[in-house]
């Protein structure tokens, strides 16, 4: 089995996350914050040493990283809190459903107005005409396309709205573990995807805290606090916590930190290399329109064989045990850019921490069996 | 002869592990519990701190940004 859908979710996770995941099933299993007794105390330890671990990987305050079960519920929660009636959100036109459909579902009620910045040559200036017309709640950005792989240029972005004082939401779902760096004000991303951790974990983090009164949480429930008090205390993580945690998958979460912690300056540099090597790969065969370019990228990259859906491809590429995915990624209005919204979709590649030179080139023998052997 | 300790309450389980760690770095043992010490402090987190300790506890939670429910320090729940 060949498994190049690193983008969707990372696969295999390094054993030290599979172990915490399951020591903690099996040595402990209380429930963290809630109770007194030293088992409950030490799931509570567990789970602060995770968020003290994120905090630092992200240059936050541990009590600034809250724990979502994806990137969605962190994307859900701040762009529904930032959005004001009347005013105008921004997103990108590489955005991922997550950014998407939040957005266009508040403009369907009225609540926002919705502007898609265009990224490329003439993004920045017209950021900056947007930002500076007015009446702009806030900015949300994916740090890299999860189609095409290309990294948006977000510290310059980041850098434009701090400057007309609008809070910038970064979707760092590809990026997050990848890049040494990630902007904004809010940083929403997955546990499991270049963190490694399990899924059903993510993180959301207030790197702005002074936006903390706009944000209400999306559940109410137990908090292990105040429990007197009939409403949710207006604290940070726990507001944002109501409810039992995924300590399992958090354990998880904080060994996959670790493992990017450890061994990223190895396996990050493979990722590019391999991508390169497929790129290259995939130019030089007839019958392959390749919609990645080489250059500033996270380890994706997508491409159509002539004559194919890339929903056949992809089932092709399944029964010869190669897992990449097909159609449109939750990215319409990326596939819409490419040109590949009326062939529904393309075929995505990504890479992750334990794929191999022998993988790719088997993955490259494959698409070259499938492609036509001339150009028509 | 027995140390006596104080009872700092803090506002979430979080801040309370926070105070822990911070304080652990700055020598000061201390060790957290829930407690319950009246109806306007429900199921609060305490840090417990040793008595001669707590005026460089509380300098250190201060500075971290570690929240505190309420200023009333209670001495050590009789156990």
């Amino acid at each position: 089995m060949i498994y190049l859908d690193n983008a969707a979710s990372s696969f295999p996770k390094p054993q030290s996350v599979v172990s915490r995941a399951v020591t903690f099933l099996r040595e402990n299993g209380a429930n963290p914050g809630r109770s007194g007794h030293f088992l409950s105390a030490q799931a509570s330890e567990a789970v602060f040493e995770v968020r003290d671990l994120a905090a630092s990987f992200f240059s936050a305050d541990p009590e600034s990283v809250v724990f979502t079960k994806n990137a969605t519920e962190g994307l859900n929660c701040a762009i529904a809190g930032l959005s004001e009636k009347g005013k105008t959100c921004v997103i990108s036109d590489i955005e991922h459903n997550s950014v998407i459909r939040p957005v266009m579902r508040l403009k369907q009620r009225g609540e926002t107005s919705v502007f898609v910045l265009k990224t490329g040559e003439n993004m920045f200036s017209e950021l900056e005409k947007k930002l500076s017309a007015g009446r702009i709640s806030f900015v949300a950005m994916s740090h890299a396309s999860n189609v095409t792989g290309e990294i948006l240029p977000l510290e310059e972005v980041y850098s434009l709205c701090q400057k007309s004082g609008i809070p910038l939401i970064n979707d760092a779902s590809q990026t997050a573990g990848f890049l040494e760096y990630e902007p904004g004000d809010i940083l929403c991303m997955p546990g499991h995807k270049g963190l490694y951790g399990p899924q059903g974990t993510g993180l959301m983090i207030f790197r702005n805290r002074e936006l903390l009164p706009r944000i209400r949480p999306l559940l109410a429930g137990g908090t292990g606090t105040d429990s007197a008090d009939l409403f949710p205390p207006e604290i940070l993580p726990e507001s944002f916590e109501a409810g039992t945690l995924n300590t399992p998958g958090i354990c998880g979460l904080g060994e996959g930190i670790s493992f990017v912690k450890r061994k990223a300056a190895v396996f990050r540099p493979r990722e590019t290399r391999l991508r390169d090597f497929l790129l290259n790969g995939l130019l030089a065969m007839p019958g392959i329109e390749v919609y990645s370019s080489s250059g500033n990228s996270v380890p994706v990259l997508s491409f159509n064989v002539a004559g194919f859906s890339s929903e056949a491809v992809t089932e092709v590429l399944s029964l010869r045990g190669i897992c990449v995915r097909g159609g449109l990624h939750c990215a319409p209005f990326c596939h819409e850019k490419l040109g590949t919204l009326s062939r529904k979709g393309a075929v995505r590649v990504s890479l992750g921490a334990f794929n191999k030179q022998e993988e790719c080139e088997i993955f490259l023998r494959e698409i070259k069996r499938i492609a036509p052997k001339k150009e028509k | 002869m027995t140390m006596n300790y104080k009872c700092i309450l803090v506002k979430s389980v979080t801040y309370a592990q926070k105070a822990k760690k911070l304080l652990a770095e700055k020598g000061i043992s201390v060790f957290i519990s829930k407690q319950n010490i009246g109806p306007e402090y429900s199921c609060a987190w305490c840090v417990r701190v040793p008595e001669k300790s707590v005026g460089d506890a509380l300098s250190v939670m201060e500075k971290n940004g570690v929240k505190r429910k309420g200023d009333a320090i209670f001495d050590d729940i009789p156990r």
